[in-house]
């Protein structure tokens, strides 16, 4: 098992490493810092522009490998630059890199686990009402996109804000100059959190409940369940012991492709909670050929996808004796 | 077609589809038939809500909506249809390609993929959105198209992938089809109906992308509108003035809804195996019966039948099953024996509709509640299936499995269940019970899995045990051993026993009584020894006719005279036997044929005999892929399903391998009748065709380049008894008529020995004994083919109990090491019962394949006369 991880984790490396090249090599070629600085008013003189560029690491006139090459010796010692504005990357990284976090981890266990049973039980209800019902939200909600799910939201808090009774505050992740203690603080930042969450997390229940379902009819299908039950055991525990113990298998690589969306969702719904995590920095980083801040996100963003590809060979392999043993 | 039919009768794909026209008649006549341009400003209505002047109401700077909305729908739509369209061809070329060709193309495209899908798509085009400003729609629409393709083309390659390995394609090759026509022909149709679903499933999965990216200004750049920029814009003005943000976000959700029920429905319609293509769910209802069965029956079924929707496929079945008897039910292939045996123990799936009564001693099983049920299965009716591989649960250990059997009906501990689950492994006679209790279903042999499905079965002492098909899945020296260690079982625990299986031979060796099935229906019941030798029903009497027998006699032909068609001595062939997906190494190498001598003169038919893995089948490709060998040759598959391509008509198939030589096809109508077919069928598809059929199609696809010499893989092994002697008659046939030479292999002895003038058996991908039939099958030299020989059930219950039966111990060995000496020697009861002196010579010297008697070769040190088996 050790050797199979071992091996992924190596390939990993490698796609990571790529994938760094290439979005330095794009961010570059398509963003024009110094545009940003000639735009500036007063215009600075183009000597001042050229040395300021030069600082950041990011004057076009220097060989893009010499600037990648510079950019890169920093980045193995853990310093990704400066920003546009001269602040350090790696402070920006810090501050925003907790909030998107929280909101990864949070819309991903949220939309897998209830994914996952809410599936399991639309299978085992097949034919019933409840069943259909599950079906027909599901396909709403894998119709609309996170952006206007976000979006719908929040016009929908606000009215009942505003209308019926008001229920919770939900820009940014706390209300500013809060008082009270702990517990007031705690319940504040639930409260942010909800609608952020809901909104990651209701597309991603809706995809990997279909798949959870479709899986799981196989296994109902299988031999093996047939077995299960045919030694007396209650049909109840067949189905999660048997049935969907198995029919988690293959749901592992629906997680690594699910995971893609999660965090572009997550991204999306950032921006429009006025959440200031990565998603947020990234996009006020290309409006502003921030070339530097632009390819911290994409590290950030290969590197969670990465590590939730990792986490899905792991989930594999621990699921799977098959695997384990190859 | 019926696919068509299912398709359309779908009310949620009408929905859709009615959807989906009536958003492009919006799209594309709206701004047509709108007074107003999308752009233009109306100073005198600002904010203004719906109105006869404008439909949908005004903006805030007083543009109308309802030409804003129909505008920006049109340009979703376009730009959904060419991404769409745009990934999916990058998608089947990259993923087509990738599979097909292999080696280097699919690693780099297959590193491509992963590496965009690390890129999240949207930060690629948001970081190039700078520099695509004014470059219109086109260039945003084809670069989502290229960030959007790699799902879809992993999905290509996989089904390319598994396309490459059926038997139609591989076919092709041997018939010297070329690559791009196998492509073009034979891979592409098939994979299109994927494409077809995919396609229309990407159309809303690109609207959804591009109205994210224009809603955040990265995508469609104003002044030009799209769905997701007019959503922006409507965002704040959304509770004020809901006309400005809900005709967008409304017509947004209904066409990506639209979009995926049509989607669902194509796939629906294009998979026979959806569950839109499934009966509904069916009832259960218990019949009651006139009197009780009588005190000695442990098992009754009465007037049972069971539907799957309209279709029959038991129909009013009753036998009842006595105190420590067994019960054979035998039948071809959709007899309704499996479905008898499932619905006694309440296993049917929930689309079954089922009525009867099966009582097992007082207790109705038909209609019974769960508890009932529980208490029944495992405990007082144990059950042994087919397919032994797939019936564990492959994430369990053997030995968790069958203590939870144990536990199920007993308040063992954990510790005592298992204690006992080695106990009952270890009397099912698998070695080291301890350390295999620990291992998986997937790390035992076929014949191990079994002898645990026997241990479970018997671990809670059930009075009855329902053994379905137990040894149909396993090579016949296995398959003598499994049925040894079932009727050992059912005589210790005193169980009676239902055995099912299609099997004459294992049915005359096992049964007390025999209940024969056709068509759901029981035709014939009685004595195992009346209704084998008095048969009364006509059924029965064709069956029995049907099964070759091993000791059938048969005439000799005519010895064949001249250069042999094919020859090869020490023939070897390894695969490299690698692991991992991305980086492939080598950890080992299949050693799958190591030493076959063969030949096949002009006329003459060799049957090649082997167990599973014993490299008959490789033994086939590497002769045809021998030089000069495929213009004289050509090739029936076993299996006639896959070897036919689903999508080209019949006639197209068997002038295939005319076309692949440039001839003329013009013989082909000949060919139908040639082979008991009619010409006028010729533009039917393989799936019209039953199994008998399809593999008259593939004979005469075979003849249709006039060949000399004819290799068949298991021709009739897919296929029932009855079917089978139909095909084994016309190859009789042909072969007299058109002076044709078979290779024809067989695990089957019996079928082998019906048809071969001369015999070659095969051990672990060595040639081991070599003769005419008569002799080798009559008179064998090597241990292993007395024991094969043995091992064959002979369909006469008179004969196959008072023969010898000569037992081999364990499993053949892996291919995957290299063996010195000879490879037998683990199993040999030879070498088991020779001197230490004498094993030294089969432990290090590998014995050749040499004549011990004129025209028999035998490849051992210690050969010696065997006993005759009729
Ligand atoms: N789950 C199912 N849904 C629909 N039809 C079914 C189902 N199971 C079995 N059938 C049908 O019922 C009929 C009887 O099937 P059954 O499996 O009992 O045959 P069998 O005699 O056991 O054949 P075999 O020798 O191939 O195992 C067949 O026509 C089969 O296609
Ligand atoms: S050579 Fe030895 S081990 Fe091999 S078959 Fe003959 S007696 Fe058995
Ligand atoms: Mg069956």
């Amino acid at each position: 098992m050790l050797g199979y991880l071992g091996r992924r984790a190596g390939y990993y490396v490698v796609l990571l490493l790529t994938a760094v090249f290439i979005s330095y090599a794009l961010a570059t070629a398509s963003m024009n810092p110094r545009a940003y600085f000639e735009g500036r008013r007063p215009q600075p003189p183009a000597a001042m522009v050229d040395a300021q560029l030069t600082e950041l690491g990011i004057n076009d006139k220097v060989p893009f490998l010499e600037r990648f090459g510079t950019w890169a010796g920093h980045a193995v010692t853990g310093d990704l630059g400066r920003t546009i504005d001269d602040t350090s990357v790696n402070d920006e990284f810090g501050r925003r890199i907790g909030v998107s976090l929280r909101l990864l981890i949070l819309g991903t266990l949220v939309g897998t686990v209830v994914g996952v049973l809410a599936g399991a039980w639309g299978a085992i209800r097949q034919y019933r009402f409840s069943d259909r019902a599950v079906t027909v939200v599901s396909f709403v909600l894998l119709s609309t996109p996170v952006f206007l799910l976000a979006t719908l939201l929040k016009i929908g808090t606000t009215w009942l804000n505003d209308n019926v009774v008001h229920l919770i505050d939900f820009t940014g992740e706390t209300t500013p100059g809060l008082q009270g203690g702990f517990l007031v603080h705690l319940g504040d930042r639930a409260a942010h959190l909800l609608l952020p969450t809901l909104s990651i997390a209701l597309g991603t229940i809706a995809a990997y409940s279909r798949y959870q379902r479709a899986t799981m009819l196989d296994v109902l299908a299988s031999d093996y369940l047939r077995t299960a039950l045919a030694k007396g055991i209650h049909p109840r525990t067949a189905m999660l012991r048997h049935g969907l113990r198995t029919a988690l298998v293959p749901m592992t690589t629906f997680f690594a492709f699910g995971f893609l969306g999660i965090f572009t969702g997550a991204a999306f719904t950032e921006r429009i909670f006025g959440w200031h995590g990565m998603g947020d920095w990234f996009m006020n980083a290309v409006n502003r050929n921030d070339v530097n801040s632009v390819v911290a996100v994409n590290l950030f963003a290969a590197v969670v996808i990465l590590l939730s590809g990792f986490v899905a060979d792991v989930l594999l392999a621990v699921l799977d004796p098959r695997v384990r043993n190859a | 077609m019926i696919t068509f039919r299912r398709f359309v009768s779908s009310k949620g794909v009408l929905i859709g589809a009615l959807v989906i026209v009536l958003l492009f008649l919006l799209g594309f006549l709206g701004p047509v038939i709108s007074p107003w341009t999308p752009t233009q400003v109306d100073y005198l209505s600002i904010r203004s809500a719906p109105s006869a002047a404008h439909w949908w109401g005004t903006n805030r700077i007083g543009q109308d909506v309802f030409a804003q909305t129909t505008y920006g729908l049109r340009k979703s739509l376009i730009i959904g249809l060419v991404v769409a369209l745009f990934s999916t061809v990058l998608a089947s070329l990259a993923g087509a390609a990738a599979g097909y060709l292999g080696g280097w193309t699919d690693r780099v495209l297959r590193f491509c993929i992963d590496l965009l899908l690390i890129f999240p798509g949207f930060l690629v085009i948001s970081m190039v959105s700078t520099r695509l400003k004014g470059a219109g729609w086109l260039v945003f629409a084809l670069l989502l198209g290229v960030l959007g393709w790699m799902i879809s083309a992993r999905i290509v390659r996989s089904m390319t992938l598994s396309l490459k390995e059926r038997d139609f394609v591989r076919a092709a090759e041997l018939m010297g089809v070329r690559r791009s026509r196998i492509i073009a022909r034979h891979i592409l149709p098939n994979v299109a109906s994927f494409l077809i679903i995919d396609t229309t499933i990407a159309v809303g999965g690109a609207v959804m992308s591009e109205t994210a990216l224009s809603y955040f200004g990265f995508g469609v750049q104003p002044p030009d509108v799209s769905l997701g920029t007019l959503i922006a814009d409507g965002t704040e003005a959304a509770i004020g003035y809901p006309w400005m943000f809900y005709f967008a976000a409304g017509l947004l959700i209904v066409f990506v809804l639209a979009v995926s029920l049509v989607g669902d429905g194509l796939r629906d319609a294009l998979d026979p195996t959806s569950e839109a293509a499934r009966p509904k769910r069916g009832t259960v209802t218990a019949l009651p019966r006139a009197e009780a069965p009588p005190a000695d029956v442990v098992l009754s079924v009465r007037d049972l039948s069971v539907r799957f929707g309209d279709a029959v496929a038991v129909d009013s079945v009753s036998w009842d099953l006595r105190r420590g008897e067994v019960l054979g039910v035998v039948g071809e292939s959709g007899s309704g024996k499996s479905v008898t045996a499932l619905a006694a123990m309440g296993l049917l799936p929930a689309t079954a509709t089922v009525e009867g009564s099966v009582r097992l001693g007082d207790t109705e099983l038909i209609g019974a509640g769960v508890r009932t049920l529980m208490e029944v299965r495992g405990a007082r009716v144990a059950m042994v299936f087919q397919d032994p591989l797939s019936a564990f649960t492959p994430v369990y250990r053997i030995g968790v499995q069958i203590a939870e059997a144990l536990r199920a009906h007993t308040d063992l501990s954990r510790e005592e269940a298992h204690a006992r689950a080695v106990e009952l492994l270890r009397s099912v006679g698998i070695p080291e019970p301890e350390r295999r209790a620990e291992s998986y279903p997937h790390e035992f042999s076929g014949g191990m899995r079994q002898r645990a499905m026997i241990a479970m079965a018997i671990a809670n002492d059930p009075d009855v045990i329902l053994a379905d098909e137990p040894t149909t899945a396993l090579d016949v020296t296995v398959q003598a051993q499994v049925l040894d260690l079932l009727r050992k079982a059912q005589r210790e625990t005193g169980a009676a026993m239902v055995l099912v299986s299609h099997d004459l031979g294992v049915i005359a060796g096992i049964a007390d009584r025999v209940a024969v099935m056709n068509k759901g229906v029981v035709v014939e019941e009685g004595t195992v020894e009346e209704v084998f030798a008095r048969p009364k029903e006509p059924y029965t009497k064709d069956l029995l006719a049907a099964v070759p027998r091993l000791d059938a006699v048969v005439e000799p032909r005519e010895p064949a005279r001249g250069a042999p068609l094919v020859e090869v001595t020490g023939l070897t062939k390894t695969f490299p036997l690698t692991r991992g997906s991305a980086f492939k190494r080598r950890v080992g190498t299949v050693y799958a044929v190591s030493g076959v001598d063969l030949a096949v003169r002009p006329g003459e038919t060799l049957g090649l005999v082997g167990e599973s893995g014993s490299g008959k089948t490789t033994t086939l490709f590497e002769i045809m892929r021998m030089p000069g060998v495929a213009e004289d040759a050509q090739v029936v598959f076993q299996d006639p399903m896959s070897s036919l391509d689903p999508r080209m008509t019949v006639g197209e198939i068997i002038a295939e391998p005319l076309r692949a030589r440039g001839l003329p096809v013009d013989g082909v109508p000949e060919l139908f009748g040639q082979v008991g077919l009619q010409a006028e069928h010729a533009s039917r598809f393989p799936h019209q065709f039953s199994g008998g059929q399809r593999q008259r199609i593939g004979i005469a696809r075979a003849l249709s380049v006039r060949p000399k010499l004819v290799v068949l893989d298991e021709p009739v092994s897919a296929l029932d008894v009855t079917v089978q002697a139909g095909i084994l008659d016309l190859l009789v046939r042909l072969r007299d008529e058109l002076g044709l030479a078979y290779l024809f292999v067989s695990h089957d002895l019996a079928v082998v020995r019906q048809i071969s003038d001369r015999v070659s058996v095969m051990y672990l991908g060595r040639t081991v004994e070599t003769g005419d039939t008569a002799t080798v099958l009559g008179e064998p030299l090597h241990p292993y083919t007395r024991a094969l020989i043995s091992a064959v059930p002979i369909p006469d219950p008179a004969v196959e109990r008072t023969r010898e039966h000569l037992l081999l111990p364990g499993d053949p060995p892996s291919p995957f090491e290299r063996h010195q000496g000879c490879a037998f020697r683990g199993r040999c009861p030879v070498y088991a019962a020779l001197g230490a002196g004498d094993r030294q010579r089969c432990e290090t010297v590998p014995p050749a394949h040499e004549e011990r008697r004129p025209g028999h070769l035998v490849a051992c040190h210690f050969a010696q006369d065997g006993v005759s088996t009729s």
